[in-house]
């Protein structure tokens, strides 16, 4: 029982092994391994003086190979217009490298297992022969350099895709944010055109707008802020009128947080900023939801957050020289007993109405 | 590509922060028409100011000094207090103490910081001192210690004096200090409360700060008003870790304009 089980251990051992490896690497392509020597020599070097010769290289290639059994210094040659007659193959190669070089070569079969060739390599206009014998030592995966060749280009194929992706999705941040520098050619960033297009569409919109229009200058010259001025050049759009034609339409429908964000403050005939806040969008809201209201009789739950932005906006005004004004002397300390009503007037007044 | 991009974003970044950095400058005044003085403090730094350090009648935001002096001196909460007949007809906001009448130093030191009651106030610094003046001494003495240099009281409850000035600066500095007094940070939360007299009445008030209640966070401190100083407020709201003092002085609408500032500056702590 414990003997059979023994046997068994091995095959068992196998099976795991094999549904463990990953499907590429389970179908190999029969190869020969060919240790190959290369003897190199150049034009015009002086008798006796020998080049550095290269260590016997090891070379496995697939046996339906249609390239022959020649090292490509690492992948740095490339071999094309390869031929083959009979026993003997023929082939040119281009190097990269520093100089880079160009050469030809061919090699004849002797038998199966082994083979003699030569090449020579132009290297910025010297030229170097080498011999090369080529002997099988042995077998091996054929298949091991393709799937290696096949992972590199799948991973700069991913690389490219990420890089890709990641730019498109810088690109869109440019428009989700608003921000136009991004875009510009400037940045390196080569964003499709298209992102323009989608971000000075969005401008046209409340959304876009709103988005921008409380955006201050940004203080360090040649930099982008993404404020209205700076977009608005960006996309060639006059955004004055752009605001009287959003604001207008938002004082009609009381769309209060577009109002709040990007109207109050300037005036409904040229969407410049207000001198008065009676010619400002907004203003009839205001007067109508905001104005008189006190702090404990608060404006109705969907106007309170306008009333509000009204408020700050109104405070954020300039000092006219009518706004001081000076004590007159009496001297009860806390307020003087008033209606609510008179005092419901009172409050608030100046902050809409001075 | 990207790196070009990274170095724009750092240098927009810095560009903000230098905004940023403009906007907590104290000398700025983002909001000219909030007051004629005021200054708002986010955890303790003044943030936003205009003439912070301007003089002005402080009405009965002298109280949180009163309070104060009361606190540091020898105070007994439980103390009968006896009423004068000139606190029983001090003017303005009162709870309608009558003279004669005794009271517990507690209940009307708190009926003094939540409803402003000018007879609790004068009640209260003539027991302790013997009489405002003498009081008054006390005060200024106490506000000078705390570095109140543009600040000058003769009037315990604030009344308007000709000399009777301080700045939005010194009474932020005062507010600061008085809120590390439990007695006090715990009266002025206060949204109404009643003294009891010995006599067996009951007067009951409300606050006069209407942010109590109605504003997240508002923790009152002190409401004042007087001809001369116009509308006057410390606002006090804290959120999370984040505390927010607001001082007004002749603000014309003050809740709106502390609700507004104390919003704003809210928004400010949690940007940076």
């Amino acid at each position: 029982m414990i003997r059979s089980s023994i046997r068994l251990l091995p095959g068992a051992l196998a099976l795991a092994l094999s549904a463990a490896l990953p499907a590429a690497a389970q179908t190999r392509e029969p190869g020969d391994l060919w240790e190959v020597t290369s003897e190199m020599s150049m034009s015009g070097m002086p008798a006796g003086m020998n080049m550095p010769q290269r260590p016997p290289q090891r070379i496995c290639r697939a046996r339906n190979s249609d390239k022959p059994p020649v090292g490509d210094n690492d992948g740095r040659c490339e071999m094309y217009d390869t031929k083959r007659t009979g026993n003997a193959f023929s082939w040119k190669m281009r190097c990269e490298g520093n100089p880079p070089s160009t050469g030809t070569g061919e090699m004849t079969y002797e038998g199966r297992d082994s083979y003699k060739g030569a090449m020579t390599l132009n290297v910025s206009g010297q030229t170097m022969a080498i011999k090369l014998v080529g002997k099988r030592v042995g077998e091996c995966d054929g298949g091991e350099s393709k799937r290696q060749v096949a992972a590199v280009q799948q991973q700069a194929a991913a690389a490219q895709q990420q890089a890709t992706d990641a730019r498109a999705m810088q690109c869109k941040g440019a428009v989700d944010s608003m921000m136009p520098y991004l875009l510009r050619a400037e940045t390196g960033l080569q964003c499709d055109p298209k992102y323009k297009t989608d971000l000075c569409r969005k401008l046209q919109t409340p959304e876009g707008f709103s988005a921008v229009a409380p955006r201050a200058p940004s203080q360090m010259a040649g930099m982008g802020s993404g404020d209205l001025k700076e977009i608005g050049e960006f996309c060639g759009a006059n955004v004055t009128d752009l605001r009287v034609r959003l604001c207008k339409r938002a004082d009609e429908q009381e769309t209060l947080d577009f109002l709040a964000s990007s109207c109050l403050g300037y005036t409904r005939i040229d969407g410049s900023a207000s001198a008065k806040p009676a010619d400002s969008f907004g203003s009839v809201i205001i007067a109508r939801e905001c104005a008189g209201r006190t702090f404990s009789s608060p404006p109705a739950q969907q106007y309170r957050s306008f009333c509000s932005a009204a408020a700050r906006q109104n405070l954020m005004q300039p000092v006219t020289a009518d706004a001081s004004k000076a004590g007159t002397g009496t001297t009860k300390p806390e307020e003087p007993k008033e209606d609510a009503a008179t005092r419901g007037k009172k409050l608030l007044k100046d902050i809409f109405n001075r | 590509m990207t790196r070009r991009a990274l170095r724009w974003l750092v240098a927009a970044l810095a560009g903000l922060s230098s905004i940023a950095a403009h906007a907590s400058d104290p000398t700025v005044d983002l909001f000219p028409r909030a007051a004629t003085g005021y200054v708002v403090a986010i955890n303790g730094k003044p943030r936003w100011a205009r003439a912070p350090d301007s003089p002005r009648a402080p009405a009965s935001l002298t109280k949180v000094l009163t309070a104060l002096v009361l606190l540091e001196h020898d105070w007994q909460p439980h103390a009968q207090i006896v009423v004068s007949a000139r606190a029983s007809h001090a003017t303005g906001a009162r709870l309608g103490l009558r003279a004669g009448e005794r009271a517990y130093a507690v209940e009307l030191l708190e009926a003094m910081l939540v409803a402003s009651a000018n007879d609790a106030c004068l009640a209260l610094a003539e027991a302790a001192a013997g009489s405002a003046q003498a009081f008054v001494t006390r005060m200024n003495e106490r506000a000078a210690a705390l570095g109140m240099v543009a600040s000058h009281f003769e009037d315990p409850c604030g009344f308007d004096q000709p000399r009777q000035v301080s700045t939005p600066n010194d009474l932020l500095r005062l507010t600061a200090t008085a809120l590390t007094v439990p007695a006090f940070a715990q009266a002025i939360a206060q949204a109404r409360g009643e003294v009891h007299t010995l006599g067996g009445r009951k007067l009951s008030y409300t606050t006069s700060n209407l942010l109590l209640g109605r504003l997240d966070g508002a923790r009152g401190v002190k409401t004042g008003h007087t001809s001369n100083a116009g509308r006057c407020l410390i606002g006090l709201a804290t959120r999370g870790t984040t505390q927010v003092i607001v001082v007004l002085l002749d603000a014309p609408d003050r809740w709106w304009t502390a609700a507004v500032l104390i919003e704003e500056a809210f928004r400010a702590a949690q940007s940076g």
